[in-house]
């Protein structure tokens, strides 16, 4: 079996070195992704972390290529969610969409001069999709979330199975404050 | 002495599997997730087992947040038959292809161990691109394989390694875009590398950075790098011995038992299999199995080192030549002197190794002597002790005639008397052997009659009666103090007496 290694497309730079907003970022990649559309298989976090750091719920927790056959524990214990992100093509989102909250805003993963800078981790992740717009993205589809079923690990529950959800402003910023748009997340690529 | 892989034993494992769509989990990052949990308090350790379930996986993770401790942390490693063969072209594989910095593997957590994966990072990126950074405390990377490479304007480098007291052990890192191995040491911190391999990288072979603290690189070899070893800056204690490089580097500290200026004989080089036993580091390194930080014994391959020839580099080649001296002629088996090993000096039993017992048939398919081996004797009470029968293999049995062939005799060893005692439990006649004292037995226990043996005149004892007689040709009496006995024959010239009363 081939794994699908043509998600991640290569072909942009990142900027890692230096703390950005979200806004000065988007600034930059504000050309990329234009008009076009993409679907994505999330994985999202479906209780909170025994840690205020932690994962959140509804916290973007790993994204994949549509139609992902995901493993017999990520299926009890995440909530699939096929998502249609118009406007987004450029899946290095796929990455952009997993990295944590750092206090210097930087839109990245923590590295090791951010570690001696004394730059903290303030939540594993700085998107999320909270328990409301969860219930809101399966009300688009017709769907009404158990939770309990869903917060149970020791069953498989995944109501989302066979539907794709249109994507509308779901995601928080957590550090901005903001739910982005679908525009806004193709820039983050 | 210990496995590199067992220094550190995990206790109460809770173990994953990760690959393909069968495995529990198909993402790094969602096992890191779900394991992102207080494990002191679960008392737990959390092991992902990975799969070779595809020629490779496109995946990242960064590893940080569990409470952890020396007890309790997290594993990542290659399940029990799935790790590489020292080289990147077989073995369950990460080649992530995205725009990864800081680390494929990227770990800040305490504790973290990496073991036995192949890591491929192929981005393009302007900034830092690694496949493995570990910066936790304590953390261990073991017997792993990394390429870094990047179109874009950024670093590539196999490894970036901090923390505290982190150790790197029996790893590669190859044609990496800049440096193979980086390691960093802040003030007041050691970390280390042992056993390590760096080749073909552009710029550094092994790279000590960002360093203040103490760094340490023991039997690690550098070949055809840029500069093979580099000490960026000039502060803390870097302390390299008995490390080997192609250029004139390795020895650029004052250690001990440095080489430099060797060119060293890989297995195939353009096949990326960096194995060697060049002579030029065969036995050169030190004997790291009770080093006081990391003590270890094995090599990438997890094969046990030789404490007396420790190789430079990740691997330590032990092959059969070494054994050549014994007189042995083992040439039609691809066995090495390791699987000899076990049978000869560890009291091993047989069935805890098929290649020991591959190696025992190859000998004696090859018409070795036993006596010609010392180890022999072990080998007999070997096979007593497992409760092998001889009638399990014909090479047993041959085994058993070659010491009656030796002219050995039975009382000489106990092994040899169990030895038959099992010979005859399965039925096998000592007639077949030449031994006149085994032919008699075997005539006993085969239920021979005695009358098919030659007997002189004498007497025979049965319960109350003394029977005697005696022999004169045809002239044969018989007598009996039972008086309620009586004898009868058919042959007129056969006499009976009684004197019973």
């Amino acid at each position: 079996m081939k794994y699908q290694t043509d998600i991640y497309l290569d072909d942009v730079i990142t900027p890692e070195s230096t703390p950005y907003g979200l806004d000065v970022y988007l600034n930059e990649f504000n050309l990329l992704g234009s008009g076009e559309a993409m679907t994505l298989s999330f994985a999202f976090a479906v209780r909170d972390s025994y840690r205020s750091a932690g994962s959140k719920i509804g916290d973007v927790i790993a994204v994949r290529p549509t139609k992902w056959i995901w493993g017999t524990e990520e299926r009890k214990r995440f909530l699939i969610v096929e998502i249609n992100i118009i406007g987004t093509s450029n899946t290095n989102v796929a990455r952009i969409l997993t990295v944590p909250s750092l206090s210097n805003g930087a839109f990245r993963n923590l590295d090791d001069d951010d570690m001696v800078a004394g730059v903290t981790v303030i939540s594993k992740r700085r998107l999320q999709f909270t328990q409301a717009s969860i219930n809101a993205m399966a009300a688009s589809v017709g769907l009404t979330i158990n939770w309990a079923q869903l917060q149970d690990p020791m069953i498989t529950y995944q109501p989302f199975d066979g539907k794709t959800v249109i994507y509308t402003s779901y995601m928080l910023d957590k550090y901005l404050a903001i739910n982005l748009t679908s525009a806004q997340i193709g820039a983050l690529g | 002495m210990a496995s590199s892989r067992l220094t550190r034993p995990t206790t109460n494992e809770s173990v994953s599997t990760y690959g393909g769509v069968t495995r529990n989990y198909t993402a790094l990052q969602t096992w890191e997730d779900a394991t992102d949990i207080d494990l002191v308090t679960a008392t737990q350790c959390a092991v992902l087992e990975c799969y070779d379930d595809a020629a490779s996986f496109d995946d990242c993770v960064v590893i940080a947040g569990a409470t952890v401790d020396a007890t309790y942390f997290r594993v990542i490693r290659a399940a029990s038959g799935q790790g590489h063969d020292g080289t990147p072209n077989n073995g369950i594989t990460i080649n992530y292809t995205s725009i990864a910095t800081n680390g494929t593997i990227d770990s800040d957590e305490a504790y973290f161990q990496l073991q036995d994966l192949i890591i491929i990072t192929t981005g393009n990126n302007a900034s830092v691109v690694t496949s493995v950074n570990v910066s936790g405390a304590s953390s261990a990377v073991i017997g792993c394989i990394y390429k870094t490479t990047n179109a874009g304007a950024g670093s590539g480098m196999g490894i970036i390694a901090g923390g505290n007291l982190t150790v790197v052990v029996n790893c590669l890192a190859y044609e990496c875009k800049t440096d193979g191995q980086r390691i960093a040491a802040t003030a007041g911190i050691t970390n280390y590398m042992y056993n390590c391999t760096s080749v073909g990288n552009t710029v550094n072979g092994f790279r000590a950075n960002d360093q203040t603290g103490t760094i340490v690189l023991t039997n690690c070899l550098a070949t055809e790098n840029g500069v093979d070893f580099l000490r960026a800056t000039a502060t803390g204690t870097l302390t390299v011995t008995y490390c080997c490089s192609l250029d004139n580097t390795a020895d650029d500290w004052a250690g001990a038992g440095n080489l430099i200026g060797k060119t060293i004989t890989y297995t195939n080089a353009a096949g990326d299999d960096w194995h060697t036993n060049d002579s030029d580091i065969n036995g050169m390194g030190i004997d790291l199995s009770a080093d006081a930080a990391f003590p270890f014994n094995d090599d990438i391959d997890s094969n046990t080192r030789d404490a007396s020839d420790w190789q430079i580099g990740m691997d330590d080649n032990i092959t059969l030549s070494d054994t050549a001296a014994d007189g042995l002629s083992m040439g039609d088996n691809d066995i090495t002197r390791q699987d000899l090993r076990p049978v000869a000096s560890d009291g091993a039993l047989f069935g805890e190794t098929n290649q020991a017992l591959a190696s025992l048939f190859a000998l004696i398919a090859d018409g070795a002597i036993f006596g010609d081996v010392p180890n022999w004797s072990a080998t007999i009470d070997a096979t007593a002790s497992d409760g092998i029968k001889l009638g399990d293999s014909s090479g047993r049995i041959l085994a058993t005639i070659g010491i009656a062939a030796d002219g050995i005799k039975l009382g000489d060893s106990d092994t040899i008397t169990v030895t038959l005692i099992a010979s005859l439990a399965d039925g096998v006649k000592f007639s077949e052997a030449v031994n006149p004292l085994l032919q008699l037995l075997a005539s006993v226990a085969d239920g021979a009659n005695f009358g098919d043996v030659t007997i002189e005149a004498g007497s025979l004892a049965v319960g109350l009666f003394k029977i005697t007689f005696s022999v004169k040709q045809a002239d044969i009496a018989f007598a009996s103090k039972a008086p309620d006995i009586a004898f009868t024959s058919k042959a007129a010239d056969v006499a009976f007496s009684g004197s019973g009363g």
